[in-house]
């Protein structure tokens, strides 16, 4: 029995297995994301078919509110949830995949502005958390994760810093509730108010990118405001990415020097290492088609590819909110985050309006 | 035991990278007409 038990617990090792297991969530996931669209055109065309004026509801918002009651009502079964989690993979690919919609030119304006803002964004966030976890007295490790996730990129910057300053697992898991928490507020409240402010679909764009901390809700922020303003949110979204090794490895060096603890070896390896890989796969595409390698036709499939992979992401997006689980996560981490976030929604606000005066994108 | 020790040993792609050369391939497979149009 015991030879037989170490057998079936190696095989989900191979390559198949792993790939069946999971099929049921990426299906329920393309499910999901295609009943947005059917809704979404089903609406639309109800109301051309009965000249009435309804608002045009993006299947964004279809896909991420069928994930959210099913999470929070019948639940996600333990089948679903191999392919549930691949939503990450799918962002990532699609986001590699919108490269073909940028020209180097635009990736190195749209860039350079989204890079001199989010070492701004970085700055003040990092020094705002501290001080706020200071002040509610959560643990320092509790306070670094905070403070990495709400300033580069959410989950992949906490479990990157958890293990670069070892932090438990109890910390990292606050830290997690609590910026997923806040991510999902972030998609029923940046919408509102960019229309309320008027903005346009660039800078709009721009600040979903830089105030909403998870990816995946930065993107989705994006597309539920217009398809332009998604486009800009990747980029600045990225821009952010791209920082995660530097901000990591500062804290690892912290963190080794207070705890008498040796630096890593290579930092150039430990920068390597940490640096999210689809930044250079967007570049890749992004060259490619500034060298005219694509034809107009190839780009529009290549975006449409894009959209198709986004589509599976925002369905994953709902179905990862879960109410009761991040109520029992704890109030304090929560709060330090709310008040952090709200903050740092403004801030980023104030800059991206601020240099919507003297840049024009 | 000795599976444990089998996953942390092997060498794996990270996620990000297998994101990069899923695209990649759909790019090419783009750019030289073996998919002719997506459509949306």
């Amino acid at each position: 029995m015991a030879t037989t038990s170490v057998l079936t617990s190696a095989q989900p090792l191979t390559l198949p297995r792993r790939f069946l297991a999971i099929l049921p969530g990426v299906a329920l996931l393309t499910i999901i994301g295609l009943a947005g669209k059917v809704i979404e055109q089903s609406i639309a065309r109800y109301a051309k078919a009965h000249h009435l004026h309804l608002p045009n509801i993006e299947y964004v918002l279809w896909a991420i509110a069928i994930g959210l009651i099913i999470s929070n009502t019948v639940g996600v079964a333990e089948v679903f949830k191999p392919g549930i989690a691949t939503y990450e993979f799918w962002l990532k690919t699609g986001i590699v995949l919108l490269g073909a919609r940028f020209i180097v030119a635009d990736v190195l304006k749209l860039g350079g502005v989204s890079l001199f803002l989010v070492v701004i964004e970085l700055a003040l966030s990092i020094a705002l958390m501290t001080f706020l976890g200071r002040i509610f007295n959560l643990s320092p490790k509790l306070t670094s994760l905070l403070a990495v996730g709400s300033s580069i990129c959410g989950v992949s910057a906490i479990i990157a810093t958890k293990g670069a300053i070892n932090a438990d697992d109890e910390d990292s898991s606050f830290a997690i509730a609590a910026i997923l928490a806040l991510g999902a507020l972030a998609l029923f409240t940046f919408p509102p108010i960019g229309h309320a402010l008027h903005m346009s679909d660039q800078f709009y764009g721009l600040w979903a990118g830089m105030g909403v901390d998870n990816t995946a809700e930065a993107v989705a922020a994006g597309a539920l405001y217009s398809d332009s303003a998604a486009k800009i949110a990747v980029l600045a979204k990225t821009t952010r990415n791209a920082m995660i090794g530097f901000v990591v490895l500062g804290y690892a060096i912290y963190w080794a020097a207070r705890e008498g603890r040796t630096v890593v070896g290579s930092k150039a390896a430990f920068l390597w290492n940490k640096f999210p890989k689809f930044v250079l796969g967007f570049l890749i595409v992004s060259v490619l088609a500034s060298v005219r390698f694509f034809s107009g036709d190839q780009i529009n499939s290549i975006a449409n590819l894009s959209r198709w992979a986004f589509l599976l992401t925002f369905a994953g997006v709902g179905l990862r909110i879960n109410f009761r689980e991040m109520k029992g996560q704890g109030l304090r981490p929560f709060l330090v985050g709310a008040i952090g976030e709200v903050v740092i929604a403004a801030i980023t606000l104030g800059l991206v309006l601020g240099a919507s005066r003297f840049v024009k994108i | 035991m000795s599976t444990q020790v089998e996953t942390k040993g092997a060498k794996r792609f990270s996620l990000d990278a297998w994101a990069v050369v899923l695209a990649l391939v759909a790019v090419f497979l783009v750019r030289f007409g073996l998919i002719k149009h997506i459509s949306w």
